[in-house]
């Protein structure tokens, strides 16, 4: 199994972000996938203590995975690298939104991948008890970081605009555009350029309010005009928006 | 095989332990004679296959001389070379796992007593 095509190919994608609703109530379900029965059901004796996580499926084949469990049920899944017909990576790949995962694997040669895929955790094989409850801890830590709105109630956020730190009001931005070297700033009046990274820009605002549709663009979601299929429209500017977040904006606007 | 050590790495009681050491029973039975048919008609990528699927269970009891043995067979099984000298592997895998699995229904009676 050769890692380099997988991180080329997963360069197109980005992991899913959990809705907000989903997890509200810190429940979370996961499934678990791995061709190794003894270790299904060890994994099934861990959680077996642990309220906050509900195993909903166990599954030793990925392409009974990919059949039977619905994703939207899912917050995310334990997931074994190495499997006949069918590997852990491939398996991901094969979706079109990446749900967290803990990779497990017998070999230690998988960290890059598990890195490359925003893995919550790489256990290998095989895992004590010890082992698997810090990685239990991870995976609370990683879904109560997606529970706390970051910036809520952020009101105004600093630019550099000019040579001037300039004061936004975080109401008046429509979207955040990255350039080749730059990122726009779009508000009802102007815009503005700056040579922040698009990503600081996001770390800057309340993200209740706004969300990444594409790995160019962030929008205020209150400012949506129309959706058309991964099209939106802010302000008569279309801006796309990609496979990877189409889920989480349809979920976010409670378009049904 | 080392009982209470398997119980502590687990966290888990008696029950479990015999559910996890039957399971283990069943399964390397399983899987040699699985290596041992797939050996005889040659057919590697099954025997690697199920070399791996071995090695994991193998390793929650750590037996190390088993474990060291299918890392080999399953490296040999897949690149499918010195083909004489895996069937010989193979062979001695079949020896081990049956020594593994005395062990194992030893340490289910040492748990029923």
């Amino acid at each position: 199994m050769q890692s380099t095509p997988i991180i080329n190919n997963i360069a197109a994608k980005n992991t899913k972000k959990q809705s907000f609703t989903r997890i509200k109530s810190m429940l979370l379900k996961c499934a678990i996938i791995d061709d190794d029965p003894l270790f299904t059901r060890i994994i099934e004796h861990y959680l077996s203590g642990v309220d906050s996580i509900d195993v909903i499926g166990v599954y030793h084949n990925p392409a009974e995975a990919l059949n039977k469990i619905n994703f939207r049920d899912v917050d995310f899944l334990y997931l074994d690298v190495e499997m006949p017909e069918m590997t852990g990576l491939e398996f991901l790949l094969s979706l079109s939104v990446i749900p967290p995962v803990v990779l497990v694997s017998g070999k230690k040669t998988y960290g890059v991948d598990a890195f490359e895929f925003n893995a919550i955790d790489y256990l290998h094989k095989p895992v004590s008890h010890a082992r698997f409850m810090k990685s239990v801890g991870k995976v609370k830590t990683h879904f109560e970081k997606l529970m706390i709105p970051v910036n809520s109630g952020q009101k105004n956020i600093f630019i550099k605009h000019d040579g001037i730190h300039i004061r936004l009001s975080v109401d008046d931005i429509l979207l955040v555009r990255a350039n080749d070297n730059d990122v726009t700033i779009v508000t009802h009046g102007r815009s503005y350029k700056t040579h922040l990274r698009l990503k600081d820009i996001y770390d800057m605002l309340p993200q209740i309010d706004f969300m990444q549709v594409h790995r160019s663009f962030i929008v205020q979601l209150s400012k949506i005009d129309k959706v058309d299929g991964e099209v939106i429209e802010i302000n008569s500017r279309t801006i796309p928006v990609s496979r990877t977040y189409i889920h989480e904006l349809y979920e976010r606007l409670k378009i049904k | 095989m080392d009982i209470l050590e398997l119980k502590n790495y687990l966290n888990c009681d008696n029950t479990f332990l015999e559910t996890i050491i039957q399971k283990f029973i069943a399964e390397v039975q399983e899987i040699t004679k699985t290596i041992e048919t797939a050996a005889a008609a040659e057919k590697w990528p099954v025997v690697k296959l199920n070399a791996h699927k071995m090695l994991s269970s193998v390793k929650i009891f750590e037996i190390d001389e088993l474990i060291i043995l299918l890392e080999k067979v399953e490296i040999n099984a897949e690149k499918q070379k010195n083909i004489p000298q895996l069937k010989k592997d193979i062979e001695k895998l079949i020896g081990l796992s049956a020594k593994a699995i005395f062990d194992a229904q030893t340490a289910l009676e040492e748990l029923n007593q």
